[in-house]
């Protein structure tokens, strides 16, 4: 979509325009999604984050000046109430919930056909989940965003509002984090 | 960080390896009657009314990291704050500087200032506008201003003296005292709270102390003396650029030469009445706001009995705080006239009480001197509390009592019912006083027939025993039911009667009897409890008790003899030797085995010189000889 199409849309989202939300939301919800869940892994309720995420975000757009692209300020937003998120999780100890089975239940892939194949990829990503919820939650995000997302540490930087050498170190250590904890689990 | 660390990190195959598991976690997917569920509730929640919070959360965050209003925000906050700061730190005026009392006449004026007040009472203080800078006060002969500077700070302006109050705030108290004494209380200071006395050619720095400083002008000496006496804590001492510091105990001269020796105080020079008086007139402890005073009673010849308000208050001199209003004072000795004063105490002031006692010529005839035939002491010398009052303890609780510290003296009460060896009367009347505290701490009448109810659906006989234990102590002790405590202890011995209360039952059922009046039923009591359990380590309490029943009230000499005499053979470590000593000895005078009776009192002499019973076994001596 074009820069244009998506300012004539912000604006009517803050003139309260329904439709013009509607838009956004589907213009948008995906990307949300993805990040959100993976930056938070299945211990969350990922739906309702998704809609605290957009409701922060329809009530914040009149801050929204165009000093970055909208797509960087929608990830700003969602970073921002993910990290909320594993920082509320941090102090208050939740224990890690694993993933639900109705989610795989309805997803497109019939992986009831192919039981082991299921527990398989389930004790995989319990395993990353757990190396990632062992890093700090800024580290955490920008693990997430460059090798799950695909950011460059440019885009990262522009995101977090954080020096471009704050992101490199973050990921560099994350990275080793991550590394150590799975060479101990036999995963690397 | 360097640069090349994070590429080096990069082309390792251990981070590429990571980088692929990492890209191969994927988010399930989500189908479209899950978005649309999603849609709908995300569109439900955006159509509710938004809260006061929802509606300014995202605007206060915006606004929050925006440089052009957390700037001056945060100058202003700072601002506000220095300025709250520089107020508190420096204000003038501290509302807890006040004149407590003034004895005699003490003259007033400001620093420098012609017009001079003369204050002869608290009240004509009013008419002094402020007196917390640059402002002096002189007392005259037998006179003395005492002044509250803070919660826990007090001073004695002692009679001929002159003190330049420089400034009294919340952080600094500095006083000139350019002639005569101080007797200072300081509470603790803080780090920048400083409390100093400049005295010609010294001063005297302190953190939170108790201190006199003497300013003399004595006749051989070359300049103006200052005598630091410390009595608690440290103050450090300055004179012409010299420095030291004078200890609890010490007391040390200057002048403007230097310092002289510090020497030790001794126990006499210590003005404990007068420093005890300012720690009442600082000390805390009001819940019920009410308001207090304190009265200062003095007689001649001094050790008289105090009774304010028909409750002993001690021997004089005596120092105790009162509420404010009208008390009767009665001072009394023996051998000489009862004395009853009326005070008038007034709000955190002293009043004092100074009595002579007249020789009493009824009195005076019957003493021990004038009789032929030694007898027993006359009934005033052996009464409770004439005695109880020699035991300090029996008087500290007495001020507890008086200064509405009820819990605190009944602890004391307890120890000394249980513990020290006092005669039955005694006992009972240190009872009394613990179930007047006791009423006064709360209802005890809900706690007792819960305990009845619990009583009733118990069907173990521990259980029980408890129970009835706990009812007579609390019908005992806390409501003054000695009935239904006796009912209960009866009970308690039918139901148990080797049971583990068994012991203290028979002992305390003997206490609540007595105070019933019931001598033989308690004298039975005692007697079933020497048969039952002679091996009870408490045995030489009911040895003691059961005998002082015979001998007081029921009149049997020889029988307490012979039970003073086992108690003295068979307990030789128990802390009633030296009252039964005294008590045989008694007994003996009344037999008339007047040198039996003497060679007991002389052993109770011996065994405790300074004890309960030595000045009265003094005087006994002296009679049988």
């Amino acid at each position: 979509m074009e820069n244009n199409q998506v300012s004539v849309l912000i604006q009517k989202c803050i003139e309260n325009n329904r439709m013009a939300q509607h838009e956004i939301f589907h213009l948008y919800k995906q990307k949300v999604y993805d990040l959100s869940h993976r930056s938070l892994g299945g211990s969350f309720d990922i739906d309702d984050v998704v809609q605290q995420i957009f409701i922060a975000l329809f009530n914040s757009l009149r801050h929204f000046k165009g000093m970055s692209s909208f797509d960087t300020w929608v990830y700003r937003i969602t970073v921002k109430v993910c990290t909320t998120q594993l920082r509320k999780k941090y102090r208050k100890r939740q224990p890690q919930i694993l993933f639900d089975s109705t989610r795989i239940e309805n997803g497109q892939e019939d992986i009831r056909s192919n039981p082991s194949k299921l527990l398989e990829e389930k004790e995989f990503k319990r395993i990353i989940y757990q190396a990632l919820s062992r890093l700090s939650p800024e580290k955490r995000m920008i693990v997430v965003m460059h090798e799950m997302e695909n950011k460059t540490l440019e885009e990262i930087s522009q995101i977090l509002k954080k020096p471009l050498g704050t992101v490199k170190s973050r990921l560099f250590h994350g990275r080793k984090a991550l590394e150590k904890y799975l060479r101990g689990c036999g995963t690397l | 960080m360097k640069k090349d660390a994070l590429k080096q990190q990069e082309q390792s195959a251990s981070i590429q390896r990571l980088s692929t598991l990492l890209k191969e976690v994927k988010p399930p997917l989500k189908n479209e009657p899950e978005w649309a569920v999603l849609e709908s509730n995300l569109f439900t929640t955006l159509q509710k009314p938004r809260t006061f919070h929802e509606k300014y959360q995202a605007s206060f965050f915006h606004a929050f990291f925006n440089p052009i209003i957390i700037v001056p925000a945060t100058a202003l906050l700072f601002i506000v704050v220095a300025v709250l700061s520089y107020r508190f730190n420096n204000s003038q005026i501290d509302p807890f500087a006040r004149v407590v009392s003034i004895r005699g006449t003490v003259l007033a004026s400001t620093t420098g200032g012609n017009k001079i007040d003369t204050l002869t009472g608290i009240d004509s203080f009013a008419k002094i506008p402020d007196f917390r800078k640059n402002f002096v006060f002189r007392t005259l002969g037998n006179s003395t201003l005492i002044m509250q500077l803070d919660q826990g700070s007090v001073f004695e302006l002692s009679q001929n003296s002159i003190v330049s109050i420089k400034e009294i705030n919340r952080r600094h108290l500095f006083f000139d005292l350019d002639k005569g004494s101080m007797l200072v209380k300081v509470s603790k200071r803080l780090k920048n709270q400083k409390f100093i006395i400049s005295t010609p050619g010294a001063s005297c720095s302190v953190v939170g102390t108790i201190f006199k400083v003497d300013v003399r002008n004595e006749a051989n000496a070359t300049s103006v003396q200052t005598v630091l006496t410390v009595y608690e804590g440290k103050v450090k001492f300055t004179t012409g650029g010299q420095l030291m510091y004078v200890a609890s105990g010490q007391t040390c001269r200057a002048d403007k030469n230097g310092f002289g020796t510090i020497n030790a105080i001794s126990e006499l020079e210590t003005p404990i009445k007068n420093i005890s008086a300012l720690e009442l007139l600082v000390s805390h402890g009001n819940p019920s706001g009410a308001k207090y005073g304190l009265v200062d009673v003095t007689t001649q010849p001094e050790q008289a009995l105090v009774i304010i308000d028909d409750s002993l208050a001690g021997k004089a001199p005596l120092l105790a705080r009162k509420t404010i209003g009208r008390h009767s004072i009665v001072m009394s000795s023996h051998g000489y006239e009862t004395l009853e004063k009326t005070v008038e105490i007034g709000e955190d002031s002293i009043s004092r009480v100074s009595a002579r006692l007249e020789k009493n010529a009824v009195n005076g005839r019957i003493t021990l001197h004038h009789v032929k035939q030694p007898s027993f002491p006359s009934p005033a010398v052996l009464q409770p509390e004439s005695t109880l009052v020699a035991v300090p303890e029996y008087v500290e609780a007495m001020v507890q009592l008086t200064i509405g510290e009820y819990q605190k003296a009944v602890g004391i009460l307890d120890s000394l019912k249980d513990n020290q060896p006092i005669d039955m009367k005694s006992r009972m009347s240190i009872m009394k006083k613990i179930n007047g505290c006791y009423a006064k701490l709360g209802d005890f009448k809900n706690a007792s027939e819960r305990l009845e109810e619990k009583y009733e659906k118990s069907s173990a006989n521990a259980d029980k025993e408890n129970l009835l234990w706990e009812m007579a102590n609390i019908k005992a002790n806390c409501m003054g039911d000695y009935q239904g405590a006796e009912m209960a202890l009866v009970e308690l011995l039918v139901i148990a009667p080797a049971g583990i209360r068994a012991h203290d039952a028979y002992g305390k059922l003997a206490e609540v009897q007595y105070m019933l009046n019931k001598s033989e039923s308690a004298a039975a009591t005692y007697r079933e409890h020497i048969k039952k359990f002679p091996d009870d380590p408490d045995i030489d309490k009911s040895l003691f008790s059961l005998a002082n029943i015979l001998d007081n009230d029921t009149h049997n000499c020889k029988e307490a003899l012979v039970l003073y005499t086992k108690l003295i053979k068979t307990c030789p470590r128990s802390g009633y030797i030296e009252a039964s000593l005294f008590a045989r000895a008694g007994c003996l005078i009344k037999l008339g085995k007047f040198a039996e009776a003497q060679n007991d009192l002389k052993k109770c002499l011996e065994k405790a010189p300074e004890g309960m019973w030595s000045p009265v076994c003094v005087q006994l001596m002296k009679e049988l000889r």
